[in-house]
């Protein structure tokens, strides 16, 4: 598989009025293959939603190097970017919030063709149509709009939206959080069903550990705006290299009152971004720590084909 | 047998909207003992909060009526005392009191411009005869007692500089400032990350096990329901269609909801070599209490449908050892 998304030492910094710097994201490497479903997890304030959003510079970011199919994205033009952002997507958590309520359910979706001049007339509405359709909606759902609608099928209109285009590349964050249990398996079937008709590449940014290993074939874990452990999925959920994906992993409820896992209480809080503690973020809380984790930023290492983790430590 | 500390018998509560009156909660029956969990489980619309709030005499009325049924509860004089038709002041005396109620997102239930140890302080002074200074020696105990560091410093704080599960430890500490038998969490850790949850959680069944309170633990969330029940109720458009011990719950659950709902889930460590599986996923969404089907509730959904089911809704049968269920097919789906 070619890699379709590159990206280099990404690194955003939010500046808070008189008290600093927020590192949101630090030193942030991967990449996605063409095809690829990539998960990435992590708690709040991990920064996996401003690498979500620097993706499609929704967020600027402060350096760092992003490159889709070979193209410097930081770099490009604006007509370029207008190029890049038809084959680029994103699907939001709050489905509500982020469809206009004023527009027809057609509006929502058309427009994305409009700004793109994709399609116009009977063309038009045929391919709406069509897109409903595909999102499991009836084509009278053109005419209603977004209050219409329950929260899944809101999420549907959101997913149908971004499919407008003919993306090569999604980024869904949070998809089906604010879903109800018996919805989300829905909205999973149907970007799953998606992902795989039109070989899209999907990065599926979520907290919820079991979805992630449910849809992505390799997943990212994240810890206060660094990485600290990628690998294949399955290898990653039977084999976890890094004591923090090991907690995170071992805080997870299991829907089994007969399973009672070995729980690892992660002490203290999470340290603040605006002044992330000094070499291994995680150290502060890990059960595992010693003085030399204070002293460099561990980098990620290959310990396994394709399984990395950023930890001085082996004790996982 | 353990002391019941709160009994709900056939509870309806009664909304007027326009063009007439709905039902959010509909013959509602359970117990919570000293000492034990009682999950009720259900999705947005099931009816799992207005139960909570029926209980706590937080609806607004109007529009909101308790129309039928009782919510008994034990007092701290050891007499159980119906709470349907009390008015605002004895139930203010009872709440807080007898039994306290923790929110899903602390903020909103926090004063934003208040310091958090006045606030609790607050709580001990309306119920109890005593003191400013006492009542600051009190706080300091309650939040060392939910594992808040340094609490003398942090009383001093204001409830946004604090974390979520911080911000949740404060509403715990508050909830149990007055001793209540009773503490009614509604998705207390639902806004919280999953290893801020295992943490609250923790604390939770700690303080139960040192207190013996009844918690009564309203949550969408399967697997905490695992994790925290002994008894469960799971809602559905604001009945119950299954009820019983945890156990029978996810080993033998005797409603096709419940079934199809443990189905749905993605689990941990579910995914078999390199393949991708699809989810078995409910079709549909729950009906809303202004146009409910005629016979069970969950027939428009449910793959075992047969018409009798929309004849009228299934009563709730004991299918054995107290495991109650609201299908009339469960033998022959059992």
């Amino acid at each position: 598989m070619t890699d379709l998304l590159e990206i280099r030492a990404l690194k955003k910094n939010f500046p808070v009025a008189r008290r600093g710097v927020v590192q949101a994201v630090q030193d942030v490497s991967f990449a996605v293959a063409a095809g690829e479903v990539v998960g990435l997890v992590g708690e709040s304030g991990s920064g996996k939603t401003t690498v979500g959003r620097m993706i499609l510079r929704l967020i600027e970011p402060t350096s760092g190097e992003i490159r889709f199919d070979g193209i410097d994205l930081l770099a490009a033009s604006a007509p370029e970017m207008r190029k890049l952002r038809r084959r680029m997507q994103i699907i939001f958590q709050d489905p509500f919030a982020s469809l206009n309520p004023t527009m027809s359910v057609g509006a929502i979706v058309g427009e994305a063709l409009d700004i793109h001049g994709l399609a116009k007339g009977s063309a038009r509405t045929d391919r709406i149509v069509d897109l409903l359709q595909r999102v499991g909606l009836p084509a009278e759902a053109m005419e209603r709009y977004p209050h219409e609608f329950s929260g899944g099928q809101r999420q549907r209109v959101g997913i149908a939206r971004a499919l407008a285009v003919e993306p090569a590349f999604i980024v869904a964050d949070e998809p089906v959080s604010a879903l109800d249990v018996s919805v989300q398996a829905q909205v999973i079937n149907l970007l799953q069903d998606l992902q795989e008709q039109l070989g899209l590449a999907l990065m599926f940014i979520a907290h919820d550990l079991a979805v992630v290993e449910h849809i992505a074939d390799r997943v990212i874990v994240m810890y206060l705006g660094r990485i600290m452990e990628v690998a294949p999925s399955r290898d990653l959920y039977r084999n976890p290299r890094h004591p923090y994906t090991v907690a995170l992993l071992s805080a997870a409820p299991t829907p089994d009152p007969l399973v009672r896992p070995q729980r690892i209480i992660l002490s203290g809080e999470l340290p603040s971004s605006l002044n992330p503690p000094s070499g291994c973020v995680f150290r502060t809380r890990c059960p595992h720590a010693v003085a030399a984790c204070a002293e460099v930023v561990p980098p990620l290492e290959e310990v396994a084909p394709g399984h990395f983790k950023a930890c001085i430590r082996d004790v996982v | 047998m353990t002391e019941t500390l709160l009994e709900v018998t056939d509870l309806r509560t009664e909304f007027s909207v326009e063009g007439g009156k709905i039902h959010p909660v509909d013959g509602v029956s359970f117990s919570v003992a000293r000492g034990e969990t009682l999950a009720v489980v259900g999705e947005s619309g099931s009816g799992k909060s207005v139960t909570s709030l029926s209980i706590m005499g937080l609806l607004p009325h109007p529009p909101a009526r308790i129309s039928q049924g009782s919510i008994r509860l034990r007092c701290k004089d050891g007499q159980m005392r119906e709470l349907v038709g009390l008015d605002d002041h004895a139930l203010q005396r009872i709440r807080g009191n007898d039994m306290a109620m923790i929110f899903q997102e602390p903020m909103t239930s926090l004063n934003p411009v208040q310091r958090v140890g006045a606030q609790v302080a607050e709580t001990i002074l309306l119920h109890e005869n005593i003191g400013r200074t006492a009542a600051m020696e009190r706080v300091r105990a309650l939040l060392n007692r939910v594992d808040i560091p340094d609490p003398m410093r942090r009383m001093q704080d204001y409830p946004h500089q604090m974390s979520g599960g911080m911000r949740q430890r404060v509403m715990i500490a508050m909830a149990l400032a007055c001793s209540p038998g009773l503490l009614i969490a509604d998705e207390p850790t639902t806004a919280l990350d999953v290893t801020v949850q295992a943490q609250v959680l923790l604390l939770m069944r700690r303080l139960q096990d040192e207190l013996g309170m009844g918690i009564l633990f309203i949550t969408h969330n399967l697997g905490v329901v695992a994790e925290v029940a002994r008894n469960v109720v799971v809602m559905y458009a604001g009945r119950v269609l299954e009820q019983g011990d945890v156990v029978e719950i996810f080993h033998r659950p005797r409603h096709p909801y419940t079934r199809s709902l443990l189905a749905s889930l993605p689990r941990l460590h579910g995914r078999s070599a390199g393949k991708r599986e699809r989810l078995a996923a409910i079709p549909g969404s729950m009906p809303s209490p202004r146009d409910l089907p005629p016979g069970c509730p969950f027939a428009p959904r449910c793959n075992d449908r047969i018409d009798a089911c929309d004849a009228a809704v299934p009563a709730l049968v004991d299918s054995g050892h107290g495991h109650l269920t609201r299908c009339l097919r469960w033998q022959e789906l059992a």
